[in-house]
């Protein structure tokens, strides 16, 4: 079993050739850039609010700054770092990309080392950029296939038969390759549901004919599109005081939630099935 | 129930939790090293809520009693590790997210809202509103029970 070395930060990554050129002393509206790109990449894929603040004020004593205050909402970070008598601002917007967990692993390595002094924020800034394109583990051929599969295993959990567990792990597949391409064209997000959803469901529909259990293929299939890792975080922000981050979060999911009942909804009716 | 057959019917059902936990860690990205730990963790979750839940437990309990044996689990294998907790407690908690119980709950809106007049007894809303807080409640316990034991370990290692 490969064990990761916890002294090398990315085993995936290239050693950093030297030092980037900062400007020394490093200047203050650098040093909130650095914060701004990790506390980005944190909250980009998939992080909670108080994991993107705590990383965040870790970095206060490498970066020589007396004090780092940051606002974590679900698409916003607001950073003021103070050194002296002097601060600066950021507010930045991120896009959100969904959850990676390898990234989220590779930039806290990155902060534990920086919080030693085994990096320096010449360092930090280029090994930043390296994680922020660093290529997804697994193709997207083995993702289709293992959402297909996921949602198939949820069949056979609501007590689907096999026919009907064939079709869901089809159905689904289908559908988080469609995610995947409208993701891509950066379709509205409600949009991208409501497809989705319909696609999986019109195929899963099949199972009306061919199997004893059609309900369980119908449910199953739509599952990928349940918002799981975003509601565990809005519930985490929500319990450690970051309520507006977590309600925000729990909004998107409840939209989520329609989009899925709707494209589910109108395929149940055009069939009239007894849900 | 016998004892057998319900040793059974939690060996299945931990064998399916474990494939849709596997599927989940691969849409997140989880390190491959970690998959095998990811899909045991799943099973183990997801057999001991059917477990609680088959001996007449609520849902709401039994998710919390799953969700903290998988927090215990994960921060184990964080420590062991040196990575984030998360990285092993994402991937398993989603089989325990109540999805159908949520979909339910809106879905129950949805024909409430597009029915002409209101039942009599109002069953429609009531259902939804059962489904809801349900929901609600597990989701909640969940994402407690998930970041309970990561919280407690490291206030341990600071005071200790």
């Amino acid at each position: 079993m490969p064990r990761p070395d916890p002294n090398t930060p990315i085993v995936t990554l290239p050693e950093p050739v030297a030092d980037a050129p900062l400007p020394a002393p490093a200047s203050l509206s650098s040093m909130v850039d650095l914060l701004v790109q990790a506390g980005s990449l944190l909250l980009q894929h998939g992080a909670d609010a108080g994991r993107v603040e705590a990383s965040l004020q870790q970095m206060e004593a490498g970066l020589g700054i007396e004090r780092i205050d940051v606002v974590v909402m679900s698409k916003t970070l607001l950073l003021t770092a103070t050194r002296q008598d002097a601060h600066h601002t950021r507010v930045a917007r991120v896009p959100i990309v969904g959850v990676n967990m390898n990234s989220l692993n590779e930039v806290e390595q990155l902060l534990g080392l920086f919080q030693q002094g085994r990096v320096t924020p010449g360092q930090l800034a280029v090994i930043l950029e390296q994680i922020a394109i660093l290529p997804h583990h697994y193709s997207r051929g083995m993702i289709v296939a293992a959402t297909g599969l996921a949602c198939a295993a949820f069949c056979r959990l609501f007590g689907g038969d096999w026919a009907a567990l064939a079709i869901t792990g089809v159905a689904s597949a289908v559908a988080a390759w469609v995610r995947m391409e409208l993701n891509r064209r950066q379709v509205n997000y409600f949009l991208v549901v409501l497809i989705t959803a319909l696609v999986a469901s019109l195929l899963a529909s099949s199972a009306l004919w061919v199997s004893q259990t059609p309900q369980s293929a119908l449910t199953a299939a739509v599952l990928l599109l349940v918002p799981g890792a975003p509601l565990i975080n809005a519930s985490v922000d929500i319990l450690r005081g970051h309520i507006s981050a977590g309600l925000a979060r729990a909004t998107t999911s409840l939209v989520v939630f329609l989009g899925i009942a709707l494209g589910l909804g109108i395929v149940v009716w055009l069939l009239q099935v007894e849900l | 129930m016998s004892g057998v057959e319900l040793a059974v019917l939690l060996v299945q059902k931990g064998c399916w939790a474990a494939v849709a936990t596997l599927g989940f860690s691969v849409l997140f990205n989880v390190p491959k090293y970690a998959l095998p730990y990811c899909a045991l963790i799943g099973a183990l979750g997801y057999a001991l809520r059917t477990a609680l839940m088959s001996g007449g437990a609520g849902m709401a309990l039994a998710t919390l009693c799953a969700a903290l044996l998988i927090g215990v689990l994960a921060t184990i294998l964080a420590q062991r590790f040196a990575v984030s907790g998360t990285l092993f407690a994402v991937g398993p908690a989603i089989p325990l997210v109540p999805g159908s119980y949520a979909y339910k709950a809106v879905m129950g809106l949805v024909i409430a809202a597009n029915s002409p007049e209101m039942e009599p007894g109002g069953e429609l809303l009531l259902a939804a509103a059962d489904n809801g807080v349900k929901a609600t409640l597990t989701l909640l316990f969940l994402s407690f029970g998930i970041a309970l034991p990561g919280l407690m370990w490291s206030a341990l290692r600071r005071t200790g």
